[in-house]
């Protein structure tokens, strides 16, 4: 059986390519790519990839007839190469139970067959070996294809996918400012320390103050929804490595706690000074973050002049 | 309808026991995952509603040490129960150990196939593995639909209408059962369940089942080398004292010295 990795993406995180790279190099096997929607002006053979499969229309609203395409025919596929995100995730564990093969999420560091993964939370490092094909989930946003030379052409051929057995009636946009707090250098995350909404105008003034990204906790961005969900540091918001993380009026759950462990120097900022965020911070202050904050704000403005 | 809910019994992230850069999983307390609770209370409210007749539990326990862990699955199962579920499966094997999110797909399948099921409710992933894979790959063991992040459900003359929070839409999808439908906490609030509700919950039936009971055989496709603790050193510098004034000069201080303010 010839082996092969299959790469799986759209024109959104053309990133995960660099993965099946990094996977190429290590394995010697030939890359396959399957591109979802639209591909008008994307030639893939630039980035080593020998067959793009692409599959036109389609949203991924059922992962089932795509996993069975998948499944019927790349048989042969040893690694299977997709990018992190709910709909992405949705269809790896439905191709892994047809395949009956595992998947690995977010590895940190792979040498095929050894990948290593954060788990407990993000707690911990686990280092894996796995013998037998897998599907690999990465954020394509980490990885930065390879261009290994101009106008290699790719063989493309197009192809087609049953529709599902789920109905879409409709779908509502969800507003999506410019907001990337992945790449903040700093960030100044707000919580349930704040009373209302517009009490948060003291944070952002701290963090104009400062440079800085606007982050927050859970029940912000998907309760109170005084923030939209680009701002949410967490588990299942995003996670950031920043150079300076200020957490001002946030407890400090374990969830919330995963989302930054990375950064470099942190801050907290509580006036219970039982919050288990304490426990987590290089400068912790207890204090009323409404006494607090404009006195920091003013005094970092004044530094600057 | 009969519903079901995959709770899983996470490690408690927030009570991690560590010895170097070693975690003590055998002394770390296990919890109910916290989005489980949201599913638990999803299927009760179906029930509630007419629409499920009878909520099981179904979990597959995955730390060590096993006899400790049923008496702790125990106790943690009954506070499901008093929510209102009829009864709970708990699947304890020593094969079962530190087993990936596949492991758990094929255990759950086999428990699901052999006692029937209309809609199966869970979290949409756990506080500790937070793969969120189990789900979809239920569905696809049972060759069922699956509706992932859903934050609204409604079951309507055998159609289920749900709402699923994607990273940048948001769909509404209809489907029929039987289906595999994974929750968000923004589904709903769970409930706390009352003394009498607990005192009853008592009297729930909780089996116990191995591999052998359900046969299954486990052929481990991960081999895991090794556990390390990510060790992060802080420095812990609590400023409790002075003036508001004296305070956010410390800390500007602090962070001058560490570099970090531009």
């Amino acid at each position: 059986m010839r082996l092969m990795i299959l790469v799986i993406l759209d024109k959104g995180n053309l990133g995960i390519i660099g993965v099946a790279q990094e996977v190429m190099e290590a394995t010697g096997l030939t890359i396959n790519a399957l591109l979802l929607g639209n591909h008008e002006g994307i030639n893939l053979g630039d980035y080593g990839v020998s067959k793009v499969y692409a599959i036109n229309g389609s949203g991924l609203i059922d992962p089932a007839p795509l996993a069975r395409f998948i499944t019927n025919n790349f048989n042969d596929a040893k690694y299977i190469i997709m990018p992190d995100n709910k709909v992405y995730r949705t269809l790896s564990g439905y191709l892994s139970g047809l395949m009956n093969i595992p998947v690995i999420i977010n590895p940190t560091d792979f040498k095929p067959p050894s990948f290593k993964v954060n788990a407990v939370g993000n707690r911990a490092i686990m280092e894996l070996e796995v013998q037998r094909p897998v599907i690999i989930v990465a954020q394509a946003a980490r990885f930065k294809p390879k261009q290994y030379s101009q106008g290699n052409k790719a063989m493309v051929t197009n192809v087609s996918v049953e529709p599902g057995s789920l109905k879409l009636i409709n779908v509502e946009g969800k507003s999506i400012s410019n907001v990337r707090i992945e790449e903040a250098d700093i960030i100044v995350a707000v919580g349930r320390g704040f009373k209302s909404k517009d009490d948060l105008k003291l944070a952002i003034d701290l963090a104009e103050a400062l440079g800085a990204q606007l982050g927050c906790s859970r029940p912000l961005a998907a309760d109170l929804k005084w923030l939209s969900e680009e701002h949410w540091v967490g588990l299942s918001g995003h996670r950031v490595k920043p150079r300076l993380y200020i957490a001002v009026g946030i407890s400090g759950q374990p969830q919330h706690l995963a989302g930054m462990m990375e950064s470099g120097v942190v801050v907290v900022i509580n006036i219970d000074k039982n919050a288990p965020f304490f426990k987590y911070c290089d400068y912790g202050v207890v204090e009323d973050l409404y006494r607090l904050l404009p006195a920091l704000t003013r005094k970092i403005k004044e530094r600057r002049r | 309808m009969r519903v079901w809910v995959l709770v899983k019994l996470s490690l408690d992230t927030s009570q991690l026991r560590f010895s170097g850069d070693r975690i003590l999983i055998e002394e770390t307390p296990l919890r109910i995952n916290d989005i489980d609770r949201n599913a638990v209370e999803e299927a009760v409210r179906l029930k509630e509603r007419g629409i499920a007749k009878q909520v099981s539990i179904l979990t597959v326990l995955k730390y060590p040490p096993l006899k400790d862990r049923v008496k702790e699955a125990d106790g943690l199962i009954r506070q499901l129960l008093a929510m209102g579920a009829d009864e709970a499966y708990v699947v304890a094997d020593d094969a079962l150990i530190l087993t990936d999110p596949m492991v758990t797909s094929i255990v759950a399948s086999e428990v699901l196939k052999a006692n029937g099921y209309d809609i199966i409710i869970t979290g949409e992933a756990s506080i500790d593995g937070y793969s969120g894979q189990v789900p979809a790959m239920i569905a696809a063991r049972l060759g069922i639909p699956v509706v992932t992040y859903v934050k609204e459900l409604k079951v309507d003359n055998g159609i289920v209408t749900v709402r699923r929070d994607l990273d940048n839409e948001t769909q509404v999808v209809d489907s029929r059962a039987p289906l595999v439908v994974s929750v968000t906490r923004e589904i709903n609030m769970p409930r706390i369940p009352t003394v009498i509700q607990i005192r009853l919950a008592i009297k729930k039936p909780i089996k116990l089942l191995t591999l052998n009971d359900i046969n299954v055989r486990i052929n481990k496709v991960i081999n895991v080398k090794g556990i390390k603790a990510i060790q992060v050193s802080r420095r812990g510098i609590i400023i409790d004292s002075g003036s508001v004034e004296e305070k956010a000069e410390k800390l500007i201080e602090y962070l001058t010295k560490d570099n970090v303010l531009r």
